[in-house]
């Protein structure tokens, strides 16, 4: 079944769209709003949600790209997150496939999950780079709080995204019964 | 051809495409870009990129703390509701110290008011700075720094102190045109030269995940009782000497421990939208001398109390001129 590859073009531009409006919103209010240590992480739940709706390598360079955004927009080692993002959205894509774009249960389901486990990681991380030294505060206070609070944020990207692929504007062609996209 | 046909071949099963190679692209690129980061200078590259994508987003992040700033006044009286009882009292019981202790030194009679406090700050010390004011918190969990709406262009460098009314808040880490990074005292990877203000006893005060202070390298030998306040010695060379950094919260030590393990509370907290004062420069006297130094090689646990406060007249002398200046 032919694909028409102009589509694949058309079809991101609400993901790019959703992208720089969590960077907008990562900038302005990630780091005014903290709860229990943890601060949200706009870029995290974007890449999430953008993971549960597209294909994996699409999911692991829009993870990379939104995991480098929040180091350059941080004072957290560059390419830390991005790499922990574009690995995360990889997986999430992969496993997720076949579940539809749009906000589910199930889907939010996986947006935790994902979200908490890549916090986790990256505490992890974090701790073995040498910027946290307490791996206790850096799971629980700072990973697990961040996880939880910008599972928010990510659920609103969720509905956002699956709307926009629901109506054939998504930046996978899942909408129209493939898989597959236009150009490889 | 048509062009489509193309990609009909792309549909076949042995030749889909798992996403693969674009995630292996990535991971490659990301973990170069940590590399590089990790072993560059505060000057490389990717620092630079950091710095320029700061210069653009400050904007948004002025907007942001305008947005929130009547949103941090109801978090405050939330933590203050949900705190509890004991930390209350610890609290009055340390602003009642604190309280008493400024009202002691005629330079720092009037902190009412903040942007006072900081002027007082300023002409108590001496200090060659600029003002500058509290645009942003840290945007991530892990670490501890505020941003502020002064630059380069302000004349501000990267390894500057920044000071509010109640002491020492951190130092600048990140420096673009008209803002700056300021990693907190609090943050795991400060450190500061202090000393107790009584005793005189030297150590290293460094930030805490739980957001206190600990005071390291301070040998058992020396005099220490919770309450003291800690001070910065200058033997750095970055912070001018005298400048309140805490009190001490608790002391203890095991059987075969060489050194105290001093939690400390740190003197300032930030908060957004509030004036700090960027240390631009220190002038002689700020710095420790070589007979500070010498003086701190030679007797790292200080003096005794009872000899600091026995000794009036240079004990006084000594304290009036660098406690004094606290």
């Amino acid at each position: 079944m032919p694909v028409d590859y102009r589509d694949a073009g058309r079809g991101r531009s609400p993901l790019i769209i959703c992208g720089l409006v969590a960077f907008v919103l990562q900038v302005a209010l990630g780091s005014q709003i903290s709860f229990f240590g943890g601060c949200l992480n706009f870029m995290a739940a974007f890449a999430c949600a953008a993971a549960l709706q597209g294909d994996s390598g699409a999911a692991a360079i829009t993870g990379f790209v939104a995991g480098l955004a929040y180091d350059l927009s941080a004072t957290v080692p560059v390419g830390l997150m991005a790499l922990v993002l574009a690995i995360g959205s990889y997986v999430v894509a992969g496993l997720s496939a076949g579940l539809g774009g749009g906000f589910s249960g199930r889907s939010f389901q996986f947006l935790a999950i994902a979200l908490v486990i890549e916090m986790l990681v990256y505490s992890i991380a974090l701790v073995l780079v040498g910027v946290e030294g307490d791996i206790l505060i850096a799971l629980g206070s700072h990973g697990l709080m961040t996880a939880l609070i910008s599972l928010v944020p990510g659920a609103v990207f969720l509905v956002l995204l699956g709307n926009a692929g629901g109506s054939g504007r998504g930046f996978s062609a899942r909408g129209r019964g493939t898989r597959y996209k236009g150009i490889r | 051809m048509p062009r489509h046909q193309g990609y009909a071949n792309n549909l076949n099963p042995r030749r889909q495409s798992t996403g693969l190679r674009p995630l292996i692209v990535v991971c490659l690129a990301s973990l170069l870009l940590l590399t590089f980061y990790l072993r560059e200078g505060e000057t490389g590259p990717i620092h630079s990129v950091r710095g320029g994508v700061s210069v653009i987003t400050t904007p948004v992040r002025l907007l942001g703390s305008a947005v929130s700033a009547p949103f941090n006044a109801l978090g405050n009286v939330m933590g203050n509701l949900t705190a509890s009882r004991e930390t209350l009292e610890e609290l009055e019981r340390t602003n009642e110290e604190l309280t008493a202790r400024v009202a002691e030194l005629s330079e720092a009679e009037a902190t009412a008011e903040r942007l006072q406090g900081l002027l007082d700050l300023q002409s108590t010390y001496n200090l060659q700075s600029t003002a500058a004011r509290i645009v942003g918190q840290s945007s991530d969990a892990w670490t501890d720094t505020v941003t502020i709406d002064k630059g380069s262009l302000d004349g501000l460098a990267v390894n500057m102190p920044v000071t509010n009314a109640a002491g020492v808040i951190g130092q600048i880490i990140e420096v673009g045109p008209n803002s700056a990074t300021v990693r907190l005292v609090t943050d795991e990877q400060s450190g500061v030269s202090a000393m107790i203000q009584d005793t005189r006893a030297q150590g290293m005060v460094q930030g805490q995940a739980d957001g206190t202070l600990r005071m390291l390298y301070v040998s058992v030998d020396a005099d220490v009782q919770e309450g003291d306040i800690i001070i910065t010695s200058g033997l750095g060379g970055v912070f001018p000497k005298g400048l309140p950094l805490g009190t001490v919260a608790s002391v203890t030590k095991s059987s075969n421990d060489v050194y105290y393990t001093i939690i400390v509370n740190p003197a300032s907290r930030t908060e957004n939208n509030e004036e700090v004062l960027v240390i631009t420069s220190l002038t002689e006297e700020q710095v420790a001398t070589d007979e500070d130094v010498a003086s701190a090689n030679a007797t790292p646990q200080g003096q005794a109390r009872d000899a600091a406060a026995s000794s009036d007249d240079d004990a006084s002398a000594t304290d009036g001129s660098e406690g004094g200046e606290s």
